[in-house]
């Protein structure tokens, strides 16, 4: 059953539309990342799950209760912000007991219970410590903590990895998931990073422009996205515009070549424009010409960046089709491949790929 | 340890001495008395006087009146400007410097034309002096207030205590007090020098306050001008002091709220 949920939420500033009739629903323990560009919508959404801002339209349900006009003092929610927002006149550890204190707990309780709150966030250590004293990381696992405190129904985070460098925050977010899990809190996370996105959560609402474009999990998302804008925003995307040489066939054409597909969308005709979506870590080096379930390509070399365990090409497709990215392993060039500037490569891919009608 | 240059030096001895050379004179000058009077001739008369004691007892009840209308207008005003209408801020500023641009006359005379038509006790004179100072030191605790306010990040704070369930009284006494807590001192500072010196608006309500009273000594007895002059410098640091002292003692044991 659905512990938290979103009812056609519509929230306007002026004419500017921040969020357009937006629903979903968590499970109990779900952990939910509202992921999208800068602008769409996703910290509006949740303040309005917070209760800091009041939606214009839509009603906000946690465990059965319609919380929509509650105010915040009275929503049991705990928030985590990007700017950490600690006080800054008390120590990490009397930041922890405020949300104990507001709800009148015994004092014997709070102490044990903020003890029990820093070592989980591995800061046992520092509990006199005052923000100022602690590193960025050390802050959001403070504010992590007092947000957690009051043992809160629902969490929410906005970006709370953002202002911290790459590596704290890999381990970070390894450790708000592990956290989140061993709790079993229903969890709103918003962020603009799609790999976080696809590393923490059980599912992911995709926001563009105020709406939800995609709900689903991370492996939906990632391989069967429904829209060109979440093909492009989360992972990187390969869109080569075709045209359709045979419905009945499943032939395209992409500049001189003729492609198989085993797919093609039930609404094309034969001469429409459709784009084939590949990854490009699906594309794969090579050519077996006896293998008639691949499609093959010849790509000349623009550009090779090394990533450390992968390489990432840019290519442009020989004979007309545009440009090709591919990302391959770090030692395929020791096994025979010629990847520099200059050269020309085989590269083959599979027939069954994603096609979808070519948006105007 | 960071050698300073010579120039910081000399800039630094020049600032000294434009502070200190006027304050040692006046005190010099002020302990020139005429032959068979001690050198302290000067500031027992002072002190023996009613009307010394009058007036500094009318100028400190209106410099803490003064204080505590700007910290209960003023503060509540910033902080809800702050949190709820950011874009009003600029109005607020302007309106907050407009006792600069009206001369005291003006503002004198506004008030008595409001207040003479009668308002009850709010047309007593001390009730009007009172509002008077509250406007003057307007400016002054607005600027150190709104510098506070700026160098904390009042919503997220806000918004991080109000989900946590906390009350407007203890979000104020808890996350906003004591985190402007030297803007407030600054303010009250200002304002307490402030009206402690005043004089235009006072003598003109006919009112026999610090700064009117320094005036007229200074018009009859020259080293009773100089000593009175040194009598209120040390008193104002000392009551700058109390404050220091008071608000150490009371803000700070409500923020860490053990
Ligand atoms: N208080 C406000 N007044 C006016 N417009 C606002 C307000 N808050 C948000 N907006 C607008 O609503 C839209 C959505 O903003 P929101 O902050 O929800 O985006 P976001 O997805 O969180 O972006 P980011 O990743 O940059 O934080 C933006 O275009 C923003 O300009
Ligand atoms: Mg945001």
């Amino acid at each position: 059953m659905a512990f938290l949920e979103i009812h056609q939420v519509r929230r306007q500033f002026a004419s500017q539309v921040a969020v357009e009739n937006i629903s979903f629903t968590a499970d109990k323990g779900e952990f939910i990342s509202l992921l999208g560009p800068s602008g769409s919508g996703k910290t509006t959404l949740l303040r309005i799950v917070a209760g800091f801002e009041r939606p214009d339209a839509g009603r906000i349900v946690v465990d059965g209760e319609d919380v929509t006009m509650m105010p915040p003092q009275r929503r049991n929610m705990g928030m985590v912000f990007q700017s950490y927002a600690l006080f800054p006149n008390m120590t990490a550890a009397n930041n922890v007991a405020f949300g104990l204190r507001t709800r009148k707990v015994p004092n014997d309780q709070i102490q044990a219970r903020v003890r029990e709150l820093l070592s989980l966030v591995g800061l046992e250590q520092k509990a006199d410590r005052y923000p100022h004293q602690l590193s960025g990381g050390e802050q959001q696992r403070v504010a992590l903590a007092r947000a957690l405190a009051p043992n809160p129904r629902v969490l929410l985070l906005d970006e709370p990895l953002s202002a911290l460098d790459a590596l704290i925050r890999v381990n970070l977010r390894g450790e708000i998931r592990r956290i989140q899990q061993t709790l079993g809190i229903t969890t709103l996370y918003v962020t603009h990073d799609q790999e976080e996105a696809l590393a923490m959560s059980d599912r992911i609402v995709v926001f563009n422009h105020g709406r939800a474009e995609q709900i689903g999990t991370p492996e939906e998302i990632y391989d069967r996205p429904t829209s060109a804008f979440v093909s492009s925003f989360v992972g990187a995307m390969n869109r080569l515009t075709c045209q359709v040489i045979s419905r009945s066939a499943g032939t395209v054409a992409l500049g001189n070549h003729e492609l198989q597909v085993n797919a093609l969308p039930n609404d094309v005709t034969d001469g429409d424009r459709v784009e084939l979506w590949i990854r490009p870590e699906r594309i794969r080096l090579g050519w077996d010409p006896d293998d008639v379930n691949q499609n093959h390509l010849q790509v000349v070399v623009d550009q090779v960046m090394f990533l450390g365990a992968r390489l990432g090409i840019k290519g442009t497709i020989v004979g007309g089709g545009g440009a090709l990215t591919l990302d391959v392993p770090r030692d395929a060039n020791d096994r025979g491949a010629m990847l520099r500037p200059g050269a020309s490569v085989d590269v083959t891919f599979s027939r069954s790929i994603a096609v979808t009608r070519a948006s105007e | 340890m960071k050698r300073l240059s010579v120039g910081s030096w000399l800039v630094g001895i020049v600032a000294l001495l434009y502070f200190i050379v006027p304050l040692v004179a006046t005190a010099q000058f002020s302990f020139q008395e005429g032959p068979g009077q001690p050198f302290w001739a000067a500031y027992t008369s002072i002190l023996e006087s009613a009307q010394f004691w009058q007036s500094l007892r009318l100028s400190l009840g209106m410099a803490l009146a003064a204080v505590v209308i700007g910290l209960i207008v003023v503060v509540p005003a910033a902080y809800w400007a702050y949190l709820r209408v950011p874009q009003l801020k600029p109005w607020i500023e302007f309106v907050s410097i407009l006792p600069f641009v009206v001369p005291p006359i003006v503002l004198v005379l506004g008030l008595v034309r409001l207040y003479a038509s009668g308002f009850g006790p709010l047309s007593a004179r001390v009730t009007m002096l009172m509002g008077a100072y509250g406007v003057v030191s307007l400016p002054y605790m607005f600027r150190s207030i709104d510098t506070g306010l700026r160098s904390m990040n009042v919503k997220a704070l806000t918004e991080a205590a109000l989900g946590m369930g906390a009350s407007w009284t203890r979000i104020m006494f808890q996350v906003v007090l004591p985190n402007i807590r030297q803007s407030l001192l600054g303010g009250a500072f200002l304002t307490f020098a402030l009206i402690m010196g005043e004089y235009a608006i006072s003598s003109m309500l006919g009112f026999n306050t610090f700064g009117v009273y320094m005036l007229l000594t200074g018009q009859t007895q020259a080293q009773g001008a100089a000593a009175l002059a040194i009598i209120a410098f040390i008193l104002v640091w000392f009551f700058v002091a109390i404050m220091q002292w008071v608000s150490r003692n009371s803000i700070t044991t409500i923020g860490g709220s053990r």
